[in-house]
Formats: C-alpha cells, sequence, structure tokens
C-alpha cells in the first residue's frame, strides 16, 4: 500500500471521527430542500403570517421546476453553502501544521504533494457527496412539488458547479498553507469568494476569468440546456487556477520551516 | 564510516547563531546522551537532523549519505508527542507503518511485538486522546521503533514524566538500547550518565565536551577546597579579587574554592585563613563530581 492510501485512509477515520462525513450531507440537503418548500409555499406562508395589508397586492413570479433547481444552486448553495464549505475545511491544513503534526508526518519519508493531495481528494470527495445528495433532494421535492426536469441537464450543471466548489476547496487549502489562525483562514476565504460570487452579478467580459462565473453557467445549463458564451475558457481557467494554488501551497510549505512538536 | 556523521554544522535564525560549528560522530550501537541547559540548541541539532529545520551551515551524513535522502533510517520520538487525539493507539502504529511502506502482515506482527515492549495491549484499541503523558511517550516510543531504524532519537523523552514513568521510560530504553543506536537529548545529567556511554554536552549552541564518560572525568576533572566555618561570607568576599582563585561558591557555612594550581592555591589559602583567624571546622581536597563538571562547563561558557 503506498503513502498517498494511507494518508487518504486517515483522512477518511478523521472525517468519520469527527462527525463530518455525517454533518457535511446533512447540511447541504437541508439546503436542497429549503429552496423548492420555500419558493412552493411562500404565498402560503405570507398569508400564515397575517397576511399582506389591505390593498396591497405583489404578484409572486410564478417559477418553473428548473428555476427552483437553479436557484438552490445560486441562492442556497452558493451563500449558505459556501460558508459552511469554508468552515468544514478551514482548518485541515493548518491543524497540522500547528500541532507538529505536518513536520512530523514529513520525517517518514512522506512528500507534501502526497500529503496536500490526500487532503485534496479526502475533502473534494466529501464535498461532491454532500452536493450530490443535497442536490438530490431539492430534485426530489422539485419533482414532486412542481414536475420533472432533465435529468442529463441537472447533471451537467451540478458537473460544472463542482468545479467552482473544487476552486473553493483549493482556495481554502492555499489559504490554510499561508496562514496559521483559523478565523482568519476562514474569514479571509469567506471574504475572497463571496467577493467573486458578488461580481458575477456585474456584468462584464472579465466574468470569463472568474471562476464563480461556472455557477451561473450551471444555472444556464440547468434552465436552458445551453452554456454561456466562452464556457470552456471559464472551465480552463479554473482548472488553471485550482492547479496554482496546489502548486503555491506545496512550495510555500516546502519552504517554510514548519512548526514541530 | 560512522553511522551518522555532523560535521560544522551551523544554525542562525537572523544574526542570532543558535548552533556554532558543532562537530561529532556517532557509531553503530553506541549511546549517546545529548546534554546541555534549556535552550542550548538540543532540539535544533536534533531537528536539524531529521531535516525539519533547514541548516545553514556544514553537513550531516548518515551512513555516508546526505542527511535529507536518509529519513527512513530515522525512527524519532518528538519532545511533546501529541499524535491524533482521534486516533487509538494502534491505528496510530498502523498509520506510521504505512507512511514507512511496510507491508500489513508484517506490519501486524511487529505492532503486536511493540505494544507488548511498550507495554500498551490492554489499551491498545483506546484513543490516544485518554492517554497518560507516560503513555503517549511509549505510543511514541513504539512508533519510532516500528521501521526498525538504524538510528533512534529521542528529545527529551523522559523530561516531562513524574518520577515513576520517568524510571519506566528509562527501565524501557535500557531493554531498547542493547539492540539500537541512540541519541537522545535531555536536561538532567543524572539520565545521560544512566543510560549512556557517551555525552555531548552543549551549551549556547557550541559543543564543550565530547566523550565517554570515563574520558570526560579524567580529562576536565578539577580538585575543589572545601572549606566550612561560620561567618563565611566577609572572609570570602575578601578573596574573590584574588588572581589565583578561580571561583568560590558560597553555600550556608560551607565554601567550594576552585583555584587555579593545586599546590601554590592550598598553601595560600592556609596562610589566609591563619592571618584572618578563621575558625575553620573543615579544610578538604576533593575531586569534582560529573554533575559539578557540568555545571562549571556549562556556567563557563
Amino acid at each position: 500500500m503506498n503513502r498517498f492510501t494511507v494518508l487518504l485512509q486517515k483522512e477518511w477515520l478523521d472525517a468519520k471521527r469527527s462527525y463530518k462525513l455525517l454533518w457535511l450531507p446533512v447540511v447541504f440537503m437541508f439546503l436542497g430542500i429549503l429552496q423548492p418548500l420555500s419558493s412552493f409555499y411562500l404565498p402560503d406562508i405570507l398569508k400564515m403570517a397575517g397576511g399582506l395589508p389591505d390593498g396591497m397586492t405583489i404578484t409572486l413570479p410564478e417559477l418553473t421546476a428548473s428555476e427552483v433547481l437553479a436557484s438552490a444552486l445560486t441562492d442556497q448553495f452558493d451563500q449558505l453553502g459556501l460558508i459552511v464549505i469554508v468552515m468544514a475545511t478551514m482548518g485541515i491544513i493548518a491543524s497540522d501544521k500547528n500541532n507538529g503534526m505536518l513536520a512530523f508526518i514529513l520525517t517518514r519519508n512522506t512528500t507534501l504533494v502526497e500529503y496536500l493531495l490526500s487532503k485534496l481528494v479526502g475533502h473534494a470527495v466529501m464535498i461532491a457527496g454532500s452536493i450530490f445528495l443535497g442536490f438530490l433532494t431539492a430534485v426530489f421535492y422539485t419533482f414532486y412539488l412542481y414536475q420533472a426536469v432533465s435529468v442529463a441537464r441537472i447533471a451537467a450543471g451540478l458537473g460544472v458547479y463542482y468545479i467552482w466548489c473544487l476552486f473553493m476547496l483549493t482556495f481554502v487549502i492555499a489559504i490554510g498553507a499561508l496562514l496559521s489562525r483559523t478565523p482568519a483562514i476562514a474569514l479571509l476565504s469567506i471574504f475572497v469568494l463571496i467577493f467573486l460570487k458578488t461580481i458575477t452579478l456585474l456584468e462584464g467580459g472579465f466574468q470569463i476569468l472568474n471562476p464563480a462565473h461556472l455557477s451561473n453557467q450551471a444555472v444556464s445549463i440547468i434552465t436552458s440546456g445551453n452554456v454561456l458564451p466562452h464556457f470552456f475558457i471559464t472551465m480552463t481557467v479554473s482548472v488553471l487556477l485550482i492547479v496554482f494554488c496546489l502548486i503555491f501551497a506545496t512550495s510555500y510549505l516546502s519552504r517554510k520551516e514548519l512548526p514541530s512538536m | 564510516m560512522h553511522l551518522l556523521q555532523v560535521s560544522q554544522l551551523q544554525k542562525k535564525y537572523g544574526n542570532h547563531e543558535v548552533v556554532q560549528n558543532v562537530d561529532f560522530h556517532i557509531n553503530q550501537g553506541e549511546c549517546v546522551a545529548l546534554l546541555g541547559p534549556n535552550g542550548a540548541g538540543k532540539t535544533t541539532i536534533i531537528k536539524m537532523i531529521l531535516d525539519i529545520n533547514k541548516l545553514t551551515g556544514g553537513k550531516i551524513l548518515l551512513n555516508g549519505k546526505r542527511h535529507d535522502q536518509m529519513r527512513k533510517f530515522i525512527g524519532y520520538l518528538p519532545q511533546h508527542p501529541t499524535f491524533y487525539p482521534w486516533m487509538t493507539g494502534r491505528e496510530l502504529l498502523i498509520f506510521m507503518g504505512g507512511l514507512s511502506n511496510i507491508e500489513r502482515d508484517i506490519l501486524e506482527e511487529r505492532i503486536n511485538e511493540l505494544l507488548k515492549l511498550v507495554g500498551l495491549s490492554e489499551v491498545e484499541n483506546q484513543l490516544i486522546g485518554t492517554y497518560s503523558g507516560g503513555m503517549k511517550q511509549r505510543l511514541g516510543i513504539a512508533q519510532a521503533l516500528i521501521h526498525q531504524p538504524k538510528l533512534l532519537i529521542m528529545d527529551e523523552p523522559v523530561s516531562a514524566l513524574d518520577p515513576l514513568g520517568r524510571r519506566d521510560i528509562l527501565e524501557l530504553l535500557k531493554v531498547i538500547k542493547q539492540k539500537s543506536t541512540i541519541l537522545f537529548s535531555t536536561h538532567i545529567l543524572h539520565d545521560a550518565e544512566e543510560l549512556c556511554d557517551k555525552m555531548l554536552i552543549i551549551n549556547k549552541g557550541q559543543l564543550l565536551v565530547n566523550g565517554s564518560i570515563h574520558q570526560i572525568i579524567e580529562q576536565t576533572q578539577k580538585p575543589i577546597f572545601i572549606i566550612q566555618a561560620p561567618r563565611l561570607s566577609e572572609w570570602t568576599h575578601q578573596l574573590m579579587n584574588e588572581d589565583l582563585i578561580e571561583s568560590i561558591e558560597l553555600t550556608g557555612n560551607a565554601a567550594k574554592v576552585r583555584v587555579k594550581n593545586i599546590e601554590q592555591g592550598r598553601d595560600w589559602l592556609l596562610s589566609h585563613i591563619l592571618k584572618a583567624q578563621l575558625p575553620i571546622q573543615k579544610f578538604e581536597l576533593v575531586q569534582e563530581s560529573l554533575e559539578e563538571i557540568f555545571l562549571r562547563m556549562v556556567k563557563s561558557s
């Protein structure tokens, strides 16, 4: 058995013992349920809350099933979901680094690349599973309350969206390599990622270089079945940024004298 | 060829020299203590051998090869082994053994042997978070031995333990010593003396003495006059600035006086005592103990 597998097994055991393997999917499933339910029952909820004042009327837009699913991505996963992903991963490098475990593991002929890849793959699988299950519940309730949407579109959209999530993960890993204090790692990561997400609301050509724009691409795929222009450029840029974050983390950590026990 | 060869080892943080031109070597089968007060540079030297800290000068060879390519050669027990509190003792050994590429069935067998050796067989399935300090130290020793390293390096293996735990670990190390080459650091002379045949005494990053305990005593031992009398402090005060006197240590009503030349020193001291009409109760010439040698060297460096 090689060292990468050994490290990956350790990540898995850690996730099991810390219940991350349980709460991460559960949170995403909750977020997945929230969107179709709240969209569908909003008129009733308003009525039960006392209704609107006399004479005031609002028209709630008639949402299609695919729009409901798309907003599960942009309104739930991209906001609370993003924060949850950062929270779940903010300590994965910093804790090993600070308590000396990383330096200690490296005395065993292990390389930083093996170590970081085990962190990346372990959490990438966990995030993939959580997003899949979360979206599955959203799809289930949407199909039940609204109507069916093409499964192929949903799968393709979710696949594209996952690349944006992978970018979040590697970005947090890079910041975790750079900084030591987890609150600082969380704040900086959330700030930058939310910023990237927010500027996708703006018009402008620079969007194609923004990995958060993949979330818009996913929405477009789910609602219309087509991608927005320059899809492959955004995709390539995102993958390159992911690789860059990993290379940055590796070279920064290998140059630094790590704290040890 | 030496098992470990350290030459002109140097470590600087900015302008601060933590380790200065340290030279020593260790042969197969030896047990060597790295002895020095806190902050002497012991841990830094160990971490440089392990390639955790980078050298700013000098060379470290393990079996004639550069140390950064010979990591699997070394078993390492850190100063504060914390490991993962959510792992069980056995899981940690499986993890560390896996990182050293040991085949699974050989590993299982070796883990059983080591758990027996360090006396943790009964708690192997408990979480490390519930272990006591001594148990963590034992587990640390087991993981350091799991890949059957040529050299076992331990950073202060007994310093943080209570007297009972300390005794346990020392006895365990005596067993391990018969089969392995050991380098361990300590600030307690007694531990070094009990376990090892060779000592490296360092202070402020410099190697002061290097040799077997016998050699150190023979080559560096100095005689001391012990003078006991009431109201000594006034008298010793007058001696402070004399050329012949090297140092005076006053404890209660006894003074330990080191002189530069024994014959002259004795005559001078005696005549001076007479002159001062000091009512002495004791005037004795003794040889320094190892501890006194150690303290003198550390103080004078």
